[in-house]
């Protein structure tokens, strides 16, 4: 599919001019250009570069394109929720070059020639999709998936996400199994049988609301669980979506060990609370659910360090006749792609208070002018110098610690593009911005803020928490294959 | 809710009472005026309880039952709100097994909407007709309930009653006792952090000191498993049998939201007893209805 678009424009070149851009060695103004599907040439400022295509973009940010490890594409089965060109376009929309397409869609991605029809569909569309298959057939938790098969094919990652693998037993024969195939297996934790009837977070909420709660206990069971089974096994395990503040000091505690495991957190999680719930409103309602505030400053603090190693969107569309229900039986999940950054911008590098019920009414302001604006010249300052982190180190202007929020956005960017590639293995995603290298990249706009109108989502479904939401930050443009798919927040697909 | 709005419906309450005491027991307050009951879970005696003080009120009453309505055909519970507004309500009254419907229906419609029980969460008018029956068994002056002691045992966390009731009874002043097994209690402590509330397992102790004794069903439909062992272990620590309602001040009475499980929660002996007021409870449950249909229908208040 690459190839199929490299030849047919190539020829095309591209210069985005007066940006800034994020390296591994850290933020440097450079001009870039992308030709023949790579970052053909980067330089301090280049009127050298002759007969391009210029996109000028002063006080923007060029990095690696995002990577997502868990998106629901909903196709096939719920086409009329999302399908793979529209969760395509809300990814591009997002920054997201890469995404991973979860298996449980109808039916489940649990074998070769389920997966091969995917990844004809997912041709038809300019980012990488990644197709995810489950560990067990028809995500049934009874019986192994043939994961041998799959992986022969390529298929990196597996997961019965929706769920978890309840079967302790099983999940170590799928552990012990995939010992040697190159896959990782990644698990939504949480132990159903302690959320019977459950829809919310078990906690403050859902005693005063009268709803039955899905405890923090059943995800810290399952990734006790499934520690022990890695120790056993020694075979990789990723965590998905983790919600609670003691799972943390679990896996703290097994990285500690070495023990080979990765785990995510949600741009959700990170900055909403239980609270939302006491609207009742089904668009809250998300496995695993939201949390308690301490909870997500946990998350927090657990992402500004090494214990959380990406931000995935669990982006979970679902199509209105399944949320315009009774809470207990909507259907739980949330849009993320298009908002993820935003969010987590918000949430992890200007450290916005968490959404919750009481800003509803009001319509909150995510946003924080003053303090984008010092950020975005503190970006250009550093790059001055050379990018020389330590020349920040101390440096405070009153509105906050220069070198904290650079090391906080730098700590997002890695971990929305080039951990998770690390973790799944991506031969052209999420690669550090470098000559030669494929350019799969997107443009931030750090200083600038929008309010997300319905009209703006491109998925199919409209279930997004952030709508009518100020958020910080505008992703401007976004390249495949150093090709436009994203200009001036319109995809061109 | 606070305290003197409680105390202004019982007072609404009361005159509606001697309304029904009269030879035409109807008052032509909301003549023209159209109450649809939407019960989607089974109930008889909420509704027509309901259904009754609307005719009171002389309003015309329609009702949408769920189990032969297009809900079964696949209908999404708003699309259903949205018609019965169009149909020309101009209140709807609705229960629903999920905590929080009656809410979402009164975020997509214009009409006002009662909340007439909603899964575990709320059944307020369940509570204000007990703080009425209180008030007027007990010939407690402007409802004031400071220095009343009342026990709720039973099955609390699957319980709305109990909700609105804890919360009811201690905006009036009482001092309310919880008797249940944890098992039967919210697993996050909402009440034990405020100070008119306790919360025991020792039912006798809390028999002798109480004023009110208010018993809740057994929900075995709402239950959890193993919240308890059986039927039998439960009567036997927490229901009120003959030895039991012994300790009890003369004074006392007993109360019971119903339907009644003669000899689980209460020994059948103990429930034809007269200090047992679940026919007045009904009774003024009319009156009290009345008098939350006649406060949202002729004016904007909300209650």
């Amino acid at each position: 599919m690459t190839e199929k678009n490299k030849t047919k424009e190539s020829g095309r070149k591209i210069l985005l001019k007066g940006g800034t851009v994020f390296t591994e060695t850290g933020f440097y103004q450079k001009d870039v250009l992308l030709a023949d599907g790579v970052i053909s040439a980067m330089e301090d400022k280049t009127d050298l570069l002759g007969d391009c295509e210029v996109f000028e973009i002063d006080n923007c940010l060029v990095t690696p394109g995002f990577v997502d490890l868990h998106t629901h594409l909903r196709q096939p089965g719920q086409e009329t929720a999302e399908t793979i060109y529209s969760g395509a376009r809300a990814a591009a929309l997002g920054g997201y070059t890469s995404v991973t397409a979860m298996p449980n869609t109808d039916p489940v991605t649990d074998n070769l020639s389920a997966v091969a029809e995917l990844r004809n569909l997912a041709s038809a569309v300019p980012i990488e999709i990644n197709i995810a298959g489950s560990i067990t057939k028809g995500r049934k938790g009874e019986s192994l998936s043939p994961i041998a098969e799959m992986a022969a094919a390529g298929v990196r990652l597996f997961t019965d996400d929706g769920t978890g693998v309840q079967d302790g037993q099983l999940m170590r024969q799928a552990l012990s199994y995939v010992k040697n195939l190159n896959v990782i297996l990644a698990q939504h934790c949480e132990d159903e049988t302690y959320c019977e009837e459950a829809c919310i977070n078990e906690g403050e909420v859902s005693a005063a609301l009268g709803l039955r709660g899905r405890p923090a206990l059943a995800e810290e069971i399952m990734v006790y669980r499934d520690l022990a089974l890695v120790r056993q096994t020694g075979s990789r395990m990723h965590f998905m979506h983790i919600s609670s503040g003691k799972s943390l000091e679990l896996i703290k505690q097994a990285k500690a060990a070495r023990l080979p495991v990765t785990a995510e957190v949600t741009p959700h999680h990170l900055s909403m609370t239980e609270s939302l719930l006491r609207s009742f409103d089904p668009l809250y309602k998300v496995h695993p659910p939201l949390r308690a505030k301490e909870d997500l400053y946990l998350l927090r603090e657990a992402f500004r360090g090494d214990v959380i190693d990406i931000l995935a969107t669990d982006h979970a569309p679902h199509s209105k006749d399944k949320k315009e229900q009774p809470i207990d039986s909507a259907a739980p999940g949330m849009l993320g792609l298009q908002t993820a950054f935003s969010a987590a911008y918000a949430a992890t590098c200007l450290n916005v208070k968490p959404l919750e019920f009481g800003d509803l009414a009001s319509g909150a302001d995510w946003t924080d002018a003053a303090l984008q604006k010092a950020l975005a010249e503190a970006i250009k300052k550093s790059s001055a110098k050379s990018g020389r982190k330590n020349a920040l180190l101390h440096e405070k202007n009153g509105l906050f610690d220069e070198d904290e929020i650079l090391s906080a956005l730098s700590n997002l960017l890695y971990k929305m593009s080039v951990a998770p590639a690390k973790i799944l293995g991506l031969s052209t995603q999420g690669l550090p911005l470098k000559v030669m290298n494929p350019a799969n990249i997107c443009v931030l706009d750090l200083g600038s803020s929008r309010v997300l109108k319905p009209e703006m989502i491109a998925s199919l479904s409209s279930n997004s928490p952030f709508i009518h939401i100020n958020l910080p930050g505008l992703v401007r443009h976004t390249f495949v294959n150093g090709l436009p798919v994203v200009v001036d927040q319109e995809a061109m697909f | 809710m606070t305290g003197d709005e409680i105390r202004s419906l019982i007072k609404l309450a009361s005159f509606f009472s001697e309304v029904s005491e009269r030879p035409i027991p109807k008052v032509p307050v909301l003549t023209g005026k159209q109450v649809v009951t939407a019960f989607f879970e089974p109930s008889t005696r909420t509704r027509l309880s309901f259904e009754v003080a609307a005719r009171r009120l002389s309003a015309d009453v329609a009702t949408f039952v769920a189990s032969t309505s297009s809900l079964t055909k696949g209908e999404s519970i708003k699309d259903t709100a949205l018609t019965l507004q169009e149909l020309g309500a101009n209140l709807l009254i609705v229960r629903h097994s999920c905590a929080g419907v009656p809410h979402r229906i009164a975020d997509w419609i214009d009409i006002p909407v009662i909340n007439a029980g909603d899964g575990r969460h709320q059944h307020p008018s369940q509570a204000l007709l007990d703080c009425y029956t209180i008030s007027k068994n007990l010939n407690i002056p402007e409802a004031n309930f400071t220095g009343l002691e009342i026990a709720i045992v039973g099955d609390i966390i699957n319980s709305r009653v109990a909700r609105s009731c804890i919360e009811a009874f201690s905006l009036l002043g009482a001092h309310v006792t919880i008797v249940a097994a944890p098992t039967l209690l919210p697993t996050f402590p909402i009440f034990s952090s405020r100070d008119n509330i306790c919360i025991t397992e020792d039912l006798n102790e809390a028999l002798e000191r109480a004023d009110v004794v208010y018993l809740l069903r057994i929900q075995l439909e709402r239950m959890e498993k193993n919240a308890f062992p059986d039927i039998r272990e439960y009567t036997m620590r927490f229901g009120l049998d003959l030895k039991r309602a012994a300790l009890m001040k003369k004074s006392a009475v007993i109360m019971h939201p119903g339907p009644i499980n003669r000899d689980v929660e209460i020994a059948s002996a103990v429930a034809d007893r007269p200090n047992v007021l679940t026919g007045d409870q009904v009774k003024n449950g009319i009156a009290m209805r009345m008098a939350i249909i006649y406060n949202l229908l002729t004016s904007k208040s909300e209650l």
